[in-house]
């Protein structure tokens, strides 16, 4: 089944059967003041989208909230397959994981929720689209006194709702809408990501055996995306043109256990010049990420990571959803749209990744 | 807690909690003769065709042979031009095999009484065996209860001991056990005259009925200010069996039987990992100078290895197989040895 259907199956009959499946959650408090609750909320919880890249590009907000309240808790709920991210965010206190779900049952879901209401949230904003059920359910079972978020024509979740543009929005801009809503002012830097020189080369030891001084990498990031993207088999013309145009280079292909067997098929057919990395620890790929000349991606985690690291990237992309996931302001990133791609003659690979 | 400094300062979340793990498994046995090297060398071979950094030391200071399964007759540099000053650091002696994952520290046999290490060099062979970069550094050691063997079997993070089904091995892997136990506990306290006698004289005098919880009890009634330390550092102690050249049904529980007499009379809880069983082909591959896993990859002996390292909880990196899936793994190893083959000077 492509993943287009399974969203639309999840839209149509899974998210309202779940919702009917919830029960209304009773507030913390029956009466309370909405202006004494913004002015100085005890915990805060913020769940972050399940999109990839949705963390990294929720930085600089999440930034923005711990400012504004710096004495308050603050606690982000993230899925499972991003925790290794999450976690990593320092401004945050506590980071709450779960499991993507079709239906609200199972035990580890039920602890996922406990865990969000002790103790009680105060104020609870849901950084979600309309397309991603799961943080905007949870963020209702908190009970937080005050829940804002985005509208949602059937799940009344929230209760401070903010109608989204209806035009496609960079999605930083998206979130600040949020913010400046509620009075928080935004922060002006973007938050970006490193390691220090001493633990880079720790890491780059470690993973790159046989490293030379002057040798080159490359990054593919073959993670799994939404929408559109190149087949597993131009994935693999993309990775033996990289090697063919760069006689010297190793290629680093970062996979997620979606899509495993891409990345091992890169690696049996390629050999020892692709070195295989499982996305899977913060550290370690930032410091990979930096070794590497320049990244190609689609619109993943790794994509994300590296334009908020300045790095250079070459992006496969739908053109109808560049304006939300890259900003205008980005000069450090080339797209291609992967239809187009999908007809590439060698000449054109060559010439899209000399 | 969010460090506000970063907060006014910088705009860059440093990630350095960086946190590199990195195993030192020691392989030992008792007897000679029970596959400790070949099982060493296949460990390690496994290790890094699931992806990870390994470097092999070759620990049996008496009677180094573990180069001989990487078709090196005579390596270019030993273990000896460490320990004899001829080189500054012990990574100046790791030698590069065909997979680029997996290194090697050769033994070397040529000094007399090496195999009796005095303890300033023991010392220093432990300091640089810890400052080796690698995810596992796996040391063969030879037969025996040498103190140099007990002695890198007590300090890794995890020792193996490999076993044969036949009574004479069990015997001695037995010994192993009960002789690493009162090292361990002789290590803790030797500084202590009175506690140490006490140890000594339990050893010595023990006979067939008295078991290490009463030697515990001993302690505790006598000196109980060292009571609990004592039962943590027999808790903390276990070892992984496996059982090497097995060759019927029966001698599995013969394993399982053994690893509760070491718990009944050692206190110390084994973990059995698995058994590889009897293997002509291990025979071949050993003329021939390979790792089985390489030579005879589609074998049962092979995939024993893998079962081994996926009890203990090792995943594959590439995310190719896991515990229920790994009878497959023959065809990923074929393309692995081939690999290995064609890099092969």
């Amino acid at each position: 089944m492509t993943s287009q259907a399974v969203g639309w199956l999840r839209q149509n009959l899974f998210n309202p059967v779940a919702y009917r499946l919830s029960s209304v959650q009773k507030p913390n408090d029956s009466t309370f003041s909405v202006a004494q609750v913004l002015k100085s909320p005890n915990q805060i919880l913020i769940a972050a989208d399940s999109h990839p890249g949705a963390i990294f590009l929720a930085a600089s907000p999440i930034w923005a909230i711990r400012n504004h309240y710096p004495n308050a808790q603050i606690c982000l709920l993230a899925r499972n397959d991003r925790a290794f991210i999450a976690r990593e965010i320092p401004f945050v206190d506590r980071v709450v994981i779960y499991e993507d779900f079709l239906l609200p049952l199972g035990g580890k879901l039920r602890e996922a929720i406990d865990q969000l209401q002790t103790p009680p949230f105060d104020l609870a904003f849901c950084f979600s689209t309309e397309s991603s059920f799961c943080p905007a359910y949870l963020c209702y079972k908190s009970g937080a006194q005050i829940r804002i978020g985005f509208q949602r024509e059937n799940f009344p979740f929230f209760n401070i709702r903010i109608v989204p543009k209806p035009n496609e929005t960079y999605e930083e801009q998206r979130l600040s809408l949020l913010l400046r809503t509620l009075g928080i002012p935004q922060v002006k830097e973007r938050v970006s990501w490193s390691v220090s020189k001493e633990s880079a080369e720790k890491i780059l030891n470690r993973y790159l055996v046989g490293r030379k001084p002057d040798e080159q990498f490359i990054a593919l990031d073959v993670s799994h995306t939404e929408g559109h993207r190149p087949s597993p088999k131009k994935f693999q013309e993309i990775a033996e043109s990289i090697l063919q145009n760069n006689k010297q280079a190793r290629l680093l292909v970062f996979f997620d256990f979606l899509q495993r067997k891409t990345a091992q098929q890169i690696k049996e057919t390629l050999g020892p010049r692709v070195l295989l990395f499982e996305t899977d620890d913060l550290p370690k790929i930032v410091a990979l990420l930096t070794a590497c000349q320049y990244i190609i991606a689609c619109n993943s985690d790794l994509f994300h990571l590296g334009t908020a690291m300045g790095l250079p990237i070459k992006g496969f992309f739908p053109t109808d959803d560049l304006a939300r996931w890259i900003s205008p302001n980005n000069k450090n990133v080339e797209t291609f749209d992967p239809e187009t791609a999908k007809n590439w003659s060698p000449d054109q690979m060559q010439k899209a990744f000399q | 807690m969010f460090n506000k400094q970063n907060e006014s300062t910088s705009s860059t979340i440093l990630l350095d909690d960086v946190h590199l793990e990195k195993r030192i498994w020691a392989v030992a046995g008792g007897k000679g003769g029970t596959g400790k090297t070949m099982v060493t060398t296949n460990l390690g071979v496994g290790l890094a065709i699931l992806g990870y950094k390994v470097i092999l030391i070759d620990g049996d200071l008496g009677g180094a042979d573990l180069h001989l399964s990487f078709g090196m007759p005579v390596p270019k540099r030993n273990l000896n031009d460490f320990l004899s000053g001829r080189v500054a650091s012990l990574s100046d002696v790791v030698l590069p095999t065909s997979s680029a994952n997996l290194n090697l520290i050769c033994g070397g046999s040529e000094l007399i009484g090496l195999a009796n290490l005095p303890f300033q060099r023991k010392e220093k062979l432990k300091r640089h065996i810890n400052q080796l970069d690698a995810d596992f550094i796996l040391v063969d050691l030879g037969a025996g209860t040498a103190y140099n063997t007990l002695d890198f079997f007590v300090i890794s993070n995890e020792g193996f001991i490999v076993c044969n089904p036949e009574p004479q091995a069990k015997i001695d892997a037995y010994s192993f056990v009960k002789n690493a136990v009162y090292r361990r506990l002789l290590q803790a306290f030797g500084k202590n005259t009175l506690l140490k006698d006490l140890i000594i004289n339990f050893g010595n005098n023990a006979q067939r009925a008295l078991k290490i919880r009463d030697l515990l009890n001993l302690i505790e009634d006598q000196m109980p200010q060292h009571g609990e330390k004592a039962r943590d550092l027999i808790t903390s102690f276990r070892p992984k069996l496996i059982m090497n050249k097995l060759r019927k049904k029966s001698q599995l529980e013969d394993a399982h039987r053994f690893t509760y007499l070491v718990k009944e009379y050692l206190s110390v809880e084994m973990q059995y990992l698995g058994h590889i069983e009897y293997d002509e082909k291990v025979v071949d591959a050993c003329e021939k100078m390979k790792p089985y896993l390489l030579d005879q990859p589609t074998s049962k002996v092979s995939l024993s290895i893998y079962n081994t390292l996926f009890n203990m909880g090792i995943r594959d990196r590439q995310l190719r197989y896991d515990k229920k899936s790994y009878k497959k793994m023959s065809q990923s190893v074929e393309l692995e040895s081939k690999i290995w083959k064609e890099n092969t000077p």
